[in-house]
């Protein structure tokens, strides 16, 4: 599950970067294939690395998505979207991730389980399906290849001539061999075999069918197919400009023929095979050969450049806009942590490291040490209780009796912050002897508040403002417990079992 | 009156008959070698090109002694095309290929092709 989200926001990020390189590809039309090759690396890396550095250059800063401080990550679609009430996908154009937002399930107070859920569920599953099909079709297409080339017959080195293939390639992994069809003239030789030593020297049979598997893991995307594609071309096309640049302008003609005959007068053998290298892309690659140029050292260099820059600006994720270094004490509100809060909102009190989260962010009264968290969550109605040791009396006594007061502000947020939670519970065992080491707890009901508030405190928990909105009331409600005693015996129980 | 049909033997096969017509009787252990030498061929490559040859009547295996049951006279190399096609069609679903491989040939496009190169090198 939480792989596939991991692959799905590679692949948003990948998106953005294939069309970055599409654009430079195409100011760089002029300059060598090589360039156009190296280009499609940008999307590789983001395709198969999940976390990245930060930089003030990067491009993707116009697509700023939920960078995760500290973690690297590009989230577009977060992590825990199947906890969340409210799914937010952030796809970087506002308009479509308005359109995706609005059609994602919200959550339900009565089901179970969150219907964003069972959508990353069946997405998750429809993936995994698609990636071992694919899988199974390369692998039989490759097995189904070395087949048909196990009789070619030794030609040279590591040159082999078969009649069952009607296009060159080069096959294999540890030790590659060039395949050449029968029946190759000496001259037609010479080129097919520079051009595919050339793929052998630049790692072109490892590079192409890694790519295919990645392409395969992100099957869903066209994007990725469409990348695919076009790194094939241009890689076969740097070929062809090597095959220029070694043998001499005057070759451009007959190797263009070579070329044309093989994909004519042989019309088996369709290079369908993505292991393998085919001729491919004909037409362009003729047109390619027979206008090109050495280039220029001005041209050289500022490729490079762009190149570079493009890397650079495509790999690396753009700064948080909103820098995280805050110190925790800037960020508290009368004593809360907010940002730990809002981080720790959960829809379920059975997450017990966002209930603990929440619970470590709250302000806790001086004289009292933490001592652990129980959490009820076998049956309606849920619960959470706190369990406190008392070090000092004076802040959380009054009139020499324990006072809930201090744990009605806690209480109503963790009520607002946990969706399903039903009653909190205050435990607080007496260590100063003053109380003769009695447990007194304190019982906060949903429904209590709700009587106190009029209203559910839920929607306080939307975000920072709110979430601050809902402390500022807290904090202007007066638990005046001798004008109003009612109130007060009405929000807490307070039991004193002798301990 | 009997009209021998000459055997169509694919490249490969037709290269390996041909080891064994200049060299019959051969024994197979030193075919293995001589295959290996000449075709580049793994050991069991020869063994399963001989079995088939043989079930085919072309050539025999007699206790580890092969040699020719077809003169080499009688023997032809196939056209090796077609068979080509139907082994190779649907090795992957037809529009991945279009997509990856670019578009096959039409007759109009070759000759217009055919036309720039030779504009190209005039």
């Amino acid at each position: 599950m939480n792989l596939f989200l991991i692959i799905l926001n590679m692949s948003i990020t990948a998106s953005y970067v294939t069309l970055a390189v599409i654009m430079v590809r195409f100011l760089l039309r002029r300059a060598p294939k090589i360039f156009s090759y190296i280009l499609w690396s940008a999307v590789l890396i983001r395709l198969v690395i999940p976390v990245s550095f930060t930089t003030n250059f990067s491009l993707l800063r116009f697509v700023q998505p939920h960078v995760q401080a500290g973690t690297g990550l590009m989230e577009f679609v977060p992590r825990d979207i199947g906890m969340l009430k409210y799914p937010i996908v952030e796809v970087g154009v506002s308009k479509i991730s308005h359109l995706i937002n609005s059609s994602l399930p919200g959550a339900t107070t009565i089901a179970s389980v969150n219907p964003m859920q069972i959508i990353l569920w069946l997405g998750s599953i429809i993936w995994i399906t698609g990636v071992a099909i694919l899988l199974c079709y390369s692998i039989i297409s490759y097995l189904k290849i070395l087949t048909k080339v196990r009789t070619a017959t030794l030609v040279k080195n590591h040159v082999y001539e078969t009649d069952q293939i009607s296009t060159p390639f080069v096959c294999g992994f540890l030790k590659p061999k060039i395949y050449i069809p029968t029946g190759i003239s000496e001259h037609e030789l010479s080129y097919i075999l520079l051009h595919e030593q050339t793929h052998i020297l630049r790692r072109d049979y490892l590079i192409k069918p890694f790519a295919f598997m990645i392409v395969i893991l992100h099957w869903f995307n066209p994007m990725m197919w469409l990348s695919y594609s076009l790194m094939s071309k241009d890689m076969e096309m740097s070929c062809d400009e090597r095959v220029v640049n070694k043998m001499g302008d005057q070759i451009k003609g007959s190797y263009s023929t070579t070329l044309l005959s093989l994909s004519v007068s042989r019309n088996g053998l369709r290079s369908g095979s993505p292991l393998a290298f085919g001729e491919s892309h004909v037409k362009e690659r003729i047109k390619n050969i027979l206008s090109y140029r050495q280039p220029s050292s001005w041209m050289v260099t500022s490729s490079m450049l762009v190149i570079a820059a493009l890397i650079v600006g495509c790999t690396s994720n753009p700064t948080p806009l909103q820098p995280s270094l805050q110190q925790p004490s800037q960020s508290t509100y009368a004593g809360y942590n907010i940002d730990k809060l809002m981080k720790n909102k959960t829809l379920y009190v059975g997450n017990h490291v966002k209930v603990g989260g929440l619970f470590s962010g709250m302000a806790i009264p001086v004289g009292l040490e933490a001592n652990g968290l129980a959490l009820q969550t076998n049956a309606v109605p849920y619960g959470a209780t706190i369990n406190y040791i008392m070090t000092d009396s004076t802040d959380v006594s009054k009139e020499g009796a324990i006072s809930g007061e201090s744990f009605y502000r806690n209480s109503i947020l963790l009520l607002s912050l946990i969706d399903n939670v039903d009653s909190i519970t205050y435990s607080i065992a007496d260590n100063t002897g003053q109380y003769d080491g009695a447990t007194y707890s304190f019982t906060f009901t949903r429904e209590q508040v709700y009587k106190l508030l009029g209203e559910d405190v839920r929607h306080y928990a939307a975000d920072e403002t709110t979430l601050r909105k809902l402390i500022d009331r807290l904090d202007s409600l007066t638990f005046n417990e001798t004008s109003n005693t009612t109130s007060y015996t009405n929000l807490s129980e307070i039991h004193l079992q002798n301990g | 009156m009997i009209i021998i049909e000459p055997y169509k033997l694919f490249d490969a096969e037709y290269k390996f008959a041909c080891l064994i017509w200049d060299n019959e009787p051969i024994n197979s252990t030193d075919l293995v070698k001589l295959s290996q030498a000449k075709l580049g061929w793994k050991k069991s490559t020869t063994y399963t090109v001989l079995r088939k040859l043989c079930e085919r009547g072309i050539l025999s295996n007699d206790e580890a002694t092969v040699t020719a049951i077809v003169k080499k006279t009688d023997a032809q190399k196939y056209e090796s095309q077609t068979v080509v096609e139907k082994a190779f069609s649907g090795s992957l679903p037809q529009f991945l290929t279009a997509f990856l491989g670019g578009k096959k040939l039409s007759e109009d496009e070759a000759e217009e092709l055919k036309r720039i190169i030779e504009e190209a090198t005039k």
